[in-house]
């Protein structure tokens, strides 16, 4: 298992630089950049030499007079750039063109709210999706299972962002409660206190169901069908002829072996959770990384998006890593086919 | 008579590769590092993982097993062994992290009088070792799990019905 772990981390680190490769590639394909933009803005405004020195000035600071592969070492933090080593291996996010600050200053607080609420959906969708997915293969065609399928099918055909507009409407008309933003406002751009704490859990349900609701249909129909394969194996009749009990029967290897995809799906899990909360932070007003984004990537403030980019591919190889260990030890441990080993 | 099994070579330079590609990722960037932060300690530990795993290679290489009429003995800066009277548990897992479950490596681990011994497939003949263990296992009356059986009969190891 050892050799196993090491194999896994060290195809984790060509891996993040190829992902860093493509980012800073993809960051750069549109034509120009922030500041290209902001002196055609500058100029149609027929705005003074001097700022138009100081995009200059800034031009050099950022390195982005430099060729593409410099660019790339230096935001890396593989090549001196006029601040020395000074990219992202060194902790450096860069400097955001739109807010005029360090990208770790901007982001603050919400890398660990983002972190939160996606991990939070991760737990959801397995708290509920487990025990339905089981309820349902193992009554399959009950008025339970149809009545869960009805559900699993709507919860996959909704838009996280269409619920959670539906939501802030009803919630608004009858209950006169405004849903949005992740705590009160009076805790806005205040330090963390326990009751800051308390309001940021008050208001992480609703996100989380919304954001949860397409992963668990998805997880319960693939749990159901995974199930449903085991329990019609012939081992599980062979079992039930020796009168093993229903429950012992069940968890012993069926479930054990359903619960493959579900380890599986851990690393896909996790892009699908954050690039799907993207929408629904706009929509609810969510202080977290995913406006962020998306504002970054409209506007070419290539150092945040960047950085972002990095960040979510960082969490994915990760996850995929989790899940990769985890499944060889839940594997069954038994070899079908014969023949030499490695 | 005694039978002599080593970790193969090929798979031992393949490891020493590994774990020097491993050493240079991990110590390179932290020329490059001039304060502390996480990723300092990240590829701090990295960096002793892999270490870690490069003397565990050299470990493999000058260390070989002998499984004799009397036991099953580890040769090496190391000297372990178990007498086949101890022999206490014999287990075969196959690991593999693929859906088809190919490709994936088995483990053998034998336990006797506190000792424990834990035996990759990448060692040499380890079809065959895996078989005079489990002879001396089965002269023994160990209780063989289901699991093991199964692998055991992967391995082309005749198991008789109801041993496993």
């Amino acid at each position: 298992m050892f050799t196993y772990f090491v194999h896994r981390l060290l195809v984790m680190i060509p891996t993040l630089l190829v992902i860093s490769i493509l980012t800073f590639i993809i960051i750069q394909l549109p034509p120009g950049d922030y500041l290209s933009n902001h002196l055609e803005e500058l100029k149609s405004q027929g705005e003074s030499a001097t700022a138009m020195a100081k995009i200059a000035f800034l031009r050099t600071q950022y390195s982005l007079d430099k060729p593409l592969i410099e660019q790339y070492a230096i935001w890396m933090g593989f090549w001196p750039g006029p601040e020395g080593f000074s990219g992202l291996l060194q902790g450096n996010w860069g400097q955001s063109f739109i807010y005029d600050l360090p990208v770790r200053e901007v982001v603050g607080d919400r890398l660990g709210l983002s972190f939160l609420i996606n991990f939070s959906t991760i737990l959801f969708i397995y708290i509920v999706a487990f025990p339905i997915g089981v309820y349902s293969a193992t009554r399959q065609y009950s008025i339970g299972d149809y009545g869960f399928t009805l559900v699993g099918y709507l919860g996959l055909a909704t838009p996280n962002f269409l619920l959670a507009m539906v939501l802030l409407y009803y919630a608004n008309v009858y209950f006169g409660i405004s849903i949005g933003g992740l705590m009160d406002d009076k805790y806005l751009n205040q330090p963390w206190s326990f009751d800051k704490a308390l309001s940021v859990f008050d208001h992480m349900l609703v996100p989380v169901i919304v954001i949860g609701t397409s992963g668990t249909a998805a997880m319960i129909r693939r749990l159901r069908a995974n199930l449903l394969d085991e329990l019609q194996k012939q081992y599980v009749t062979t079992a039930k002829a020796k009168g093993v009990p229903r429950l012992k029967g069940l968890i012993k290897y069926p479930i054990r072996m359903s619960l493959n995809p579900f380890i599986a799906d851990i690393g896909n899990l996790l892009p699908d959770v954050i690039s799907g909360s993207v929408i629904v932070s706009m929509v609810l007003s969510l202080p977290t990384v995913g406006p962020l984004l998306l504002e970054a990537l409209r506007s070419q403030d290539q150092y945040m998006a960047g950085s972002l980019l990095m960040f979510l591919a960082l969490l994915t190889v990760i996850g995929m890593f989790i899940s990769d260990v985890l499944l060889a030890l839940l594997d069954p441990r038994i070899r079908l086919s014969g023949g030499a080993t490695k | 008579m005694t039978e002599s099994f080593s970790y193969a070579p090929r798979n031992l330079i393949a490891d020493y590769l590994r774990a020097l590609a491993g050493i240079l990722l991990s110590f390179l960037p932290l020329l490059l590092l001039n304060r502390l932060s996480v990723i300092v300690w990240i590829l701090v530990f990295l960096l002793f993982l892999f270490v870690c795993y490069g003397m565990r290679t050299l470990l493999r290489q000058v260390t070989r097993l002998e499984i004799g009429e009397t036991g099953i003995f580890v040769i090496g800066p190391f000297k372990r062994s178990i007498r086949w009277e101890d022999l206490g548990d014999f287990r075969l897992r196959y690991y593999s992290t693929r859906r088809d479950r190919e490709k994936g490596w088995m483990n053998l681990k034998v336990r006797g009088k506190g000792v424990r011994l834990s035996i990759d497939s990448s060692i040499d003949r380890f079809d065959e070792l895996v078989h005079l263990v489990y002879a001396a296992a089965r002269h023994r009356h160990l209780v063989i799990d289901p699991v093991t059986g199964r692998n055991l009969q992967a391995l082309g190891i005749h198991v008789p019905v109801g041993e496993a």
